[in-house]
């Protein structure tokens, strides 16, 4: 086995907190059950890391076993990376194709490697249909850095792809064309959707996040964790009324089921400075340049709760409510040419 | 829009009624449980809004309001602008003894967001006294309790001897020294 | 006011009273809190016996009126004259059931598959999915009646082309455009059912190496047949041409080559199972045949020759769509889910 793949396995398994090791290298399933269950975790995790090692010298492990493990990692840790959507668009609205994992690897690593030799693709397919690809970039006279890997995941038949972010910003192009020419569409554009976390991206561009559509039978009401209901009798809520609105208004705009996971929304003003007339000292004309950025673990659990908790008015401004909807969290927000609000412009 | 009077109505017997308006909704219903644990030996009724005026709807069924408290939270503008509005809706008389500002959120300096100086002018404009305390800590809480509690006690005309107006100018002198 | 100095066992007047201050509070919040609980208890009692009472109230009720229907069949033998104010009562009743109906009616209507409802600027359609007489996810179109109609949000996966149909139906032929989406959707929950039935149910039979994609148009995994010597792997490989159809279009069972020639008829046979019968229920034929051998020799007819046509070397078995309807008849006259006919009518739209 080669010295760089140890290496590179065992500071993998240092990464690994130490409860998920055997998880980890079981979804890994290159080592072989039997002696994973003999592996011992009690000891420093730099033992476990040489255990793991040689075990793999005796199967003989590859820089290709050594990358499926990388992905399994971060599959596993993906919350660890920021990714970044990546919408791809059809020239002609052509029939669905079928897609063939097979043909896809095929026509993704020969894009690649018709241009840049020195890099290692890798492919994994989990259960939920997503495909990761792991690509450890070099140059012409360089080996790939497999500590610097980019990651893609694509889930077959959709138009999105989720790049983690790196710093081999130059490679991104190459990556983008592979994919289209793999997936077979035409374009590609960057998404102004980031994320820490892969799945509620993946909620919002699939639209699988919680929405509120009006029917005819109201679903059977989900137990929803309200309050218990002031019993005591010398307890008055005086605006019962106008809390049922607020409650009301909330759910038509969040639904009810739990919101996607998503740690900023930034909105950049490029609008004219208005001011009053008495103001003299500052020119018409300004251009007002602004920058304002939410921040939250989960924004919009946080703007789900922000008018039911009495800190705004509901319903919220639509800039806030839009996330989900329009798919994206940076915004430009520009005049609006002869209307005097400033309005939102898509791209 | 109605505005609210403090001798509109006519006392019931051995009771009286505080109302809280603030738009912290948890804090609010923390501070009246606690109340509603004291010990006292009167009739209480605890009315709660985020905002005034009040209802019209149930003007009719609420009794006579014996002490407004506003809690201001200095870490949300948006609820001191809120009270500020508020304090429009309330009846002049109200302003004798028969009003004061719970003031929290004090201690965490850098999340503060409403100037301290606003809040001093707001109670010095309408001649209440403002009560400083951290309602998040249990102790605070309940001993804010207890002074609401003997405050409400003062104003609903409990305690012989001493009336609102009395025991608001007793406060304000020691205030300003 | 130095009294309460450090070591000093006398303590002051002050902190004193302070102890004894929150003492008599302490007390206080129990006896309250006894009393609290007294109040819940006696507030319980109250709301029983109120409850009570008004159930004996509509018993009485009941009763009455039952006997004044018994006294105005009689009456009515007698005379014809009726009080108003019960015709009144009966009117309103009416109504109220009358009303009841519609909104019954109105919410049963989702168990077509396809419901709607109006809202400020458009309808919300609601499309219910389901397979094999089993309700499955239902999706929602949002849409706003302007000129051209559009769509405003919904909840169709991504990978139903729901672009294509709309570009297609939607400003010409609304029905036509629902029932369209609803044909796909149905067709992709049923493969999709299909394909975690087996999976989940199977999973003794199948040898690994899924493939499959997020339309499930294109399935390929491993079987084990077994025969009274060993176990082959069969590989088999199905195509869902039609996205509105949940049988496949094409599907071709492939074997190592150094099988026996019945074997190789087995394989021709399975492929032309799996091209007529959903995947769960064609397993549920071979473990049935598995458990009976005889009994295959004997549902299996001989045409298995006729129309395959064998790839040298791969042992390639692969059929033309219109045979065997045979294996149609056996498939849906022997497992036939009693299921809703809801499932079955989108399921099969050839029958």
């Amino acid at each position: 086995m080669d010295v760089t793949v140890a290496e590179f396995i065992r500071r993998t398994v240092l990464k690994v907190p130490r409860s998920h090791i055997p998880a980890l290298l079981q979804a890994w399933g290159f080592l072989p059950a039997a002696r994973l269950q003999a592996l011992d975790v009690r000891p420093l995790k730099e033992a476990i890391a040489e255990a793991v090692v040689q075990l793999c010298q005796e199967n003989s492990a590859s820089i290709k076993e050594a990358a499926v493990l990388d992905i399994v990692y971060n599959h596993t840790f993906q919350n660890k990376r920021v990714w970044t959507v990546y919408q791809m668009t059809k020239a002609t609205g052509g029939e669905t194709d079928i897609f063939d994992f097979t043909a896809f690897k095929r026509k993704f690593k020969r894009r690649i490697q018709s241009s840049l030799i020195n890099v290692t693709i890798n492919f994994k397919e989990f259960e939920d249909n997503a495909i990761w690809i792991r690509i450890a970039w070099g140059t012409s006279y360089t080996k790939p850095n497999q500590y610097k890997a980019t990651y893609v995941v694509y889930h077959s038949q959709t138009p999105y792809a989720f790049i983690s972010k790196s710093i081999n910003r130059s490679n991104l192009p190459l990556l983008c064309q592979a994919l289209i020419v793999a997936s077979n569409y035409g374009d590609i554009r960057e998404m102004e959707l980031r994320s820490h976390c892969l799945d509620s991206l993946k909620d919002i561009v699939f639209k699988r996040y919680s929405q509120t559509f009006q029917t005819h039978h109201p679903k059977p009401l989900q137990e929803r964790n309200v309050a218990p209901e002031n019993v005591d009798p010398r307890l008055i809520q005086e605006d019962k009324s106008e809390k049922e609105r607020i409650q009301r208004v909330n759910q038509e705009v969040f639904g009810d089921g739990p919101q996607p996971k998503l740690e900023f929304a930034q909105y950049k003003l490029e609008t004219m400075f208005k001011s009053s007339p008495k103001m003299v000292n500052v020119s018409e004309r300004e251009s007002f340049r602004c920058l304002v950025k939410f921040s939250s673990p989960h924004l919009l659990e946080a703007l789900k709760s922000l008018a039911p908790a009495g800190m705004a008015d509901a319903p919220l401004s639509p800039l806030l409510t839009c996330i989900p909807h329009k798919a994206r969290n940076y915004f430009k927000i520009k005049e609006r040419k002869g209307v005097l609000a400033a309005g939102l412009v898509s791209p | 829009m109605s505005v609210v009077r403090p001798f509109d109505k006519l006392p019931v017997l051995n009771s009286a009624a505080i109302l809280l308006v603030g738009t912290d909704e948890d804090l609010q219903r923390q501070l009246a449980q606690t109340i509603l644990k004291e010990k006292k030996d009167f009739k209480i009724s605890i009315h709660l809004a985020t905002s005034l005026p009040l209802p019209a709807e149930r003007d009719h069924i609420r009794p006579r309001i014996d002490l407004i408290v506003f809690m201001i939270n200095v870490q949300s503008k948006y609820g001191f602008k809120n009270i500020e509005a508020s304090l429009a809706h309330v009846d002049a008389n109200f302003f004798l003894g028969k009003v004061c500002f719970l003031v929290t959120g004090v201690g965490r300096v850098n999340h503060c967001s409403v100037d301290m100086s606003a809040v001093r002018k707001l109670g010095d404009v309408y001649c209440s006294p403002l009560i400083f305390c951290e309602l998040e800590l249990e102790g605070i809480r309940i001993s804010t309790a207890q002074r609401l509690l003997r405050m409400l006690q003062i104003c609903a005309g409990h305690v012989p001897g001493v009336s609102a107006l009395f025991f608001s100018s007793l406060m304000r002198s020691s205030n300003d020294e | 006011m130095a009294e309460a100095a450090a070591g000093n066992p006398e303590e002051g007047v002050l902190s004193r009273l302070e102890k004894l201050e929150a003492r008599a509070r302490a007390l206080a919040l129990k006896q309250e809190e006894a009393e609290q609980q007294q109040r819940q208890e006696v507030a319980r009692l109250r709301a029983r016996i109120r409850q009570l009472r008004r159930r004996r109230d509509e018993l009485k009720g009941k009763v009455s009126l039952q006997q004044a229907a018994l006294g105005r069949r009689e009456e009515a033998t007698s005379s014809g004259a009726e009080p108003v104010p019960t015709a009144r009562v009966q009117e309103r009743a009416l109504l109220q059931w009358k009303v009841e109906t519609v909104e019954a009616m109105l919410r049963v209507f989702y168990l077509t598959g396809i419901s709607g409802k109006l809202t400020e600027r458009g309808v919300c359609f609601c499309l219910s999915t389901a397979y094999d007489g089993n309700y499955l996810d239902s999706y929602y179109l949002d849409i706003v009646i302007t000129q051209p109609v559009r769509i405003h949000r919904h909840s169709v996966p991504i990978f139903i082309p729901l672009k294509r149909i709309a570009a297609k139906y939607l400003q010409t032929d609304v029905r036509c455009f629902l029932a369209t989406l609803s044909a796909h959707l149905n067709a992709y929950v049923g493969r999709k059912y299909q394909a975690d039935y087996l999976q989940k149910h199977f999973s003794a039979f199948l040898g690994g190496h899924w493939q499959k994609n997020s339309l499930y148009n294109m399935l390929a995994f491993n079987y084990d047949v077994t025969t009274e010597s060993s176990t082959f792997p069969f590989r088999v490989k199905l195509l869902y041409g039609d996205l509105d159809r949940s049988l496949p279009t094409e599907a071709s069972v492939s074997c190592k080559e150094d099988v026996p020639a019945s074997l190789l008829e087995k394989a021709a046979t399975h492929s032309s199972l799996f091209m007529n019968m959903a995947l769960h229920k064609a397993f549920d034929t071979f473990r049935k045949a598995a458990e009976t051998p005889d009994n295959t020799e004997g549902t299996v007819p001989h045409w298995a020759g006729q129309e395959t046509f064998l790839t040298a070397g791969m042992g390639h078995l692969r059929f033309s769509k219109s045979q065997a309807t045979w294996m149609r008849e056996i498939g849906t006259s022997e497992h036939q889910a009693p299921g809703l006919c809801h499932g079955q009518l989108y399921l099969a739209p050839e029958h």
